[in-house]
């Protein structure tokens, strides 16, 4: 029985940090429409600083409390006004969701560097002896978490629901132009929300610190739980946001006690993925006039690559071909062509994506999570049941058009940010599965995955598998570009640029939705088996959330829907790291910060902006050249 | 007085607006008609500053306002009301009037502010009983006069109204046009858009034609009605006798509501 009333108390304790993350969503979301991502990063953040403050600069607590404050919300208002403010209106709102996933990465990177991966922790802020009430033993820390929590949600209530400032603000996400109209300066109000929202995780990060132990990679853990927490209750819906971290953190710890632990986020994800496909608007959010998924916000400029003279094109592609079949040549003896193999892999699975999220705009979260599906069906049927290597990845690749069905079937009727928080969920849910079940061998890993082997030929060396992965990759990448510049291509492009439009002219939008959920599943769901095939060997963790973000970023920073460009990016962000250890500790907040900079300034990627530079630079020679011989003809050719 | 003075505009590279200028009195209405896309909202936008002119000056009774933010111009006295009513679907009625008078309700006490929703009331008396309900739940019509009504909030002295008969019916269009006569009246400057320029013309102290961003007629409304140029390219062919009974009947009766 005071067992039962000690695991609520628990769940109430992480259901109040549950909830100002939630707020803390609903907060920046109404005011700008922005899905903030990087929410979860000012809990790990503020706790991060209050600790150094307390530790090494010896400040008391509520002084160091009040610096962790200051410098948090201060650093959230500067990256609104520098990155974000800049990029609305300019950049789709696919990208200005990854944009958030970036800042999420370089938090992550950032804190990586400054604190190491060491977790750390705090004495309780009062009294280390709990407190006896009515039979339950309370830590005082509780205290502390349940009376912020109460009195910040409480504020923030009255702020927000009882004064005109808290009008105004959601005025500015209901039209932004008609508030500017009112005279509500709506830049203001962004800053200000996104700053509220700093201030929130950085108070929960504080009273959370003494009862757990945090380090760099909590952030996105924080970030997963709030969003979890705001789509139970209703984004935008400040009760709803509530109600739902402190049912998430009081369900997830009856479940975790009660049921399995390892599975209790497995089970509050299935939850999450019912009520998103069947309930966008939460449990007691109401249904509107006006569907949030179906407001398609701030389309912004696209971008559009070059064409290549498909001369030089073929050209190219050929040359390309030859220097890959010599690589292996070239590279003998440098032990460099295992890190060339695990490239080609991360191909495999980003021109998927490529095609998902850059041609047909679904943005895909969880794209990792088909390579778990993979790599775990080929890897657990040849280890538990000796089936050959090639049927296992069929049956993988089986699994994960099955699961891609169903993914493609909640695309049709969730969009943008709730497609995006879908996928998300999914890849945390394949994880958390890896982790959970016994199958997989937990979080230790499958050990003992045999070779790959195709009737009798073993691919044990590393050259066998070059050829086998690279083969896959210049099909894969054919394919894709054939699809890109069909008609289906197009149709593809049309439904993300203007789904209802792509739908008056005929387009099937489920068909094609489907189509490209499954293509790119299937990629990355081979790019998986041959991943626990080549590493014979394999972890939650290679196929994890984090996995689904890096493959983001590789796509970005090559140049998202341009077909050949995102492998530049999977070759700077793999093979590198591969090569230099000294690179892989700046990995993470590399990473986020080429994310943040592709989508902010060049939306094109690598590729796109070569390829613009390129094109420019041919066309002032070609005038130059022209000029040279009649200055007349260019004037007459502008005119025409 | 508003004063616009060779106002070039745009958006982005491309230039909408080559040399406008135009003046409104306290107490008038200046219509503004045009084909689609000559620049007439963007005219109104920067009159409110939403969008800041290449090149130009505004400047309100004398005071110099050009690329201010909105707020610096509700505050001057220019309230924008936009096309499409952009009314705040998911507020009250009732917050959404309030938010009117934003930039002014720091300085108003809960009774001034009771008072202007008042006064806002007595000229739209349908609003009245919706006070609680969320606007997206309104109809067309009272949408477009909630968003004037939100408008009026923080009492201004020019009210620049981008295509307010737009998909309404014509008792509410009448509705609309007499708010605008009695607003006039007691001496609100009026910048008038409408695609029915028929109507505006018919009402317009001061009637303006905007073709490809320059104002190329200008002069009374009935003179714009009389203008053979304007009638063709932009009422329609014929003149405006070849109207048919009920339209005409229409802008007779809407004369009359203006008082004239």
């Amino acid at each position: 029985m005071w067992e039962a009333g000690n695991v609520a108390l628990t769940g109430l304790v992480t259901g109040g940090i549950y909830a100002l993350l939630a707020v803390g969503f609903t907060l920046v979301f109404s005011v700008s429409g922005i899905l903030n991502l990087a929410q979860g990063s000012f809990v790990t953040l503020g706790a991060l600083v209050f600790y150094s403050l307390v530790t090494q600069a010896h400040w008391s607590l509520p002084l160091a409390l009040l610096g962790a404050l200051g410098i948090l919300t201060a650093w959230a208002a500067v990256m609104e006004w520098l990155v974000i403010r800049p990029a609305l209106g300019q950049i789709s709102y696919t990208n200005l969701l990854m944009l958030m996933g970036g800042f999420l990465i370089l938090y992550e990177g950032g804190a990586f560097l400054l604190w190491g991966s060491n977790p750390y922790t705090l004495p309780p802020f009062t009294g280390a002896q709990p407190v006896a009430v009515g039979g339950l033993k309370v830590p005082t820390q509780a205290f502390w978490v349940l009376g912020t929590v109460l009195v910040v949600v409480v504020g923030l209530w009255y702020g927000l629901s009882r004064t005109t400032f808290g009008k105004a603000m959601r005025a500015c996400s209901e039209n932004p132009m008609a508030a500017e109209l009112m005279g509500i300066p709506v830049p203001r109000m962004v800053l200000v929300s996104f700053s509220l929202a700093a201030a929130l995780g950085v108070l929960a990060g504080a009273v959370i610190l003494p009862l757990t132990s945090l380090d760099f990679g909590t952030m996105a853990d924080y970030t997963n739980q709030g969003l979890i927490a705001v789509t139970v209750g209703g984004i935008g819906n400040f009760f709803g946001s509530v109600v739902g971290g402190v049912t998430l953190g009081v369900v997830e710890q009856f479940l975790s006690v009660y049921v399995s632990s390892l599975l209790s986020t497995a089970l509050s994800l299935v939850v999450l993925l019912l009520i998103l496909i069947f309930r966008p608007e939460g449990i007691l959010g109401t249904v509107r006039g006006s569907r949030l998924d179906v407001a398609e916000r701030g389309i912004g400029r696209g971008f559009l690559a070059p064409a290549i003279d498909p001369r030089i094109g073929r050209g190219a592609a050929l040359v390309a071909l030859v220097g890959l079949a010599l690589l292996p040549h070239w590279l003998q003896g440098t032990g460099l062509l295992r890190a060339v193999n695990i490239t080609g892999i991360f191909c495999l699975a980003v021109i998927g994506l490529d095609l998902l999220t850059g041609i047909a705009g679904q943005v895909s979260l969880g794209q990792a999570g088909f390579m778990a599906i993979g790599g775990y069906t080929a890897g657990i049927l040849a280890v538990r049941a000796h089936v050959a290597p090639w049927a296992g990845t069929l049956a993988g690749v089986a699994l994960s058009v099955a699961v891609a069905l169903l993914l493609g079937l909640a695309s049709v009727r969730v969009r943008g940010m709730y497609l995006a928080i879908s996928t998300l969920a999914f890849g945390i849910l394949v994880e958390s599965l890896g982790n959970g079940l016994s199958i997989t061998n937990g979080p230790a890993g499958l050990l003992g995955i045999p070779n790959f082997s195709l009737g009798g030929y073993v691919f044990a060396s590393e050259t066998a598998l070059y050829y086998l992965i690279w083969g896959l990759v210049v099909v894969a990448l054919f394919a894709a570009l054939n699809l890109i510049r069909s008609h289906r291509g197009r149709a593809l492009r049309a439904m993300h640029i203007d789904q209802a439009g792509a739908e008056a002219l005929g387009v099937n939008t489920v068909r094609y939705k489907i189509q490209a959920f499954v293509f790119s599943a299937v990629l990355a769901s081979i790019a998986g088996s041959l991943y626990a095939f080549s590493f014979q060997y394999l972890s939650p963790a290679m196929v994890g959330s984090q996995t689904s973000l890096d493959l983001m970023t590789m796509l970005v920073v090559g140049g998202i829907g341009t077909g050949v460009g995102p492998l530049l990016g999977v070759v700077l962000l793999t093979f590198l790291p591969q090569v230099s250890q000294s690179l892989a500790s700046f990995k993470l907040l590399a990473e986020g910060l080429m994310l943040v900079v592709f989508l902010r300034y060049l939306p094109g990627g690598l590729w796109g902006t070569v390829l613009q530079g390129v094109s420019a630079a041919s066309w002032r020679w070609w005038r130059a050249s022209r000029a040279w011989t009649d200055p007349t003809r260019l004037d007459k050719e502008a005119d025409a | 007085m508003l004063t616009v003075q060779d106002v070039w505009a745009g958006y982005g590279p491309s230039t909408v607006l080559q040399g406008v200028s135009l003046t409104l009195e306290p107490g008038t209405v200046v219509a503004l008609v045009g084909a689609n896309g000559a620049g007439k909202s963007t005219v109104l936008k920067t009159l409110s500053g939403l969008l800041r002119p290449q090149r130009g000056r505004i400047a309100v009774d004398g005071r110099e306002l050009t690329g201010r933010p909105p707020a610096d111009w509700v505050r001057a006295g220019v309230a924008h009301v936009p096309e499409g009513r952009q009314v705040f679907a998911n507020l009250t009625v009732a917050d959404n009037l309030l938010l009117g008078a934003f930039s002014a309700l720091a300085r108003l006490g809960p009774r001034q502010r009771q008072e202007r929703v008042e006064e806002v009331l007595a000229i739209f008396p349908d609003l009245g009983p919706k006070l609680g309900v969320l606007a997206g739940s309104l109809s067309g019509g009272q949408q477009q006069m909630l968003a004037i009504g939100r408008g009026l909030m923080s009492q201004p002295r020019y009210l620049l109204l981008d295509e307010p008969s737009l998909g309404l019916a014509p008792q509410v269009t009448e509705t609309i046009f007499a708010v605008i006569g009695r607003l006039r009246d007691r001496g609100v400057g009026i910048l008038l858009v409408e695609q029915n320029g028929r109507l505006a013309l018919a009402v317009a102290d001061r009637a303006h034609l905007l073709e490809k961003g320059v104002i190329t007629v200008s002069g009374t409304g009935a003179e714009l009605l009389a203008n053979q140029t304007v009638v063709e390219r932009y009422l329609g062919v014929g003149s405006p006798l070849d109207d048919g009974p009920r339209p005409q009947a229409l802008a007779e009766r809407l004369r009359r509501a203006l008082g004239r």
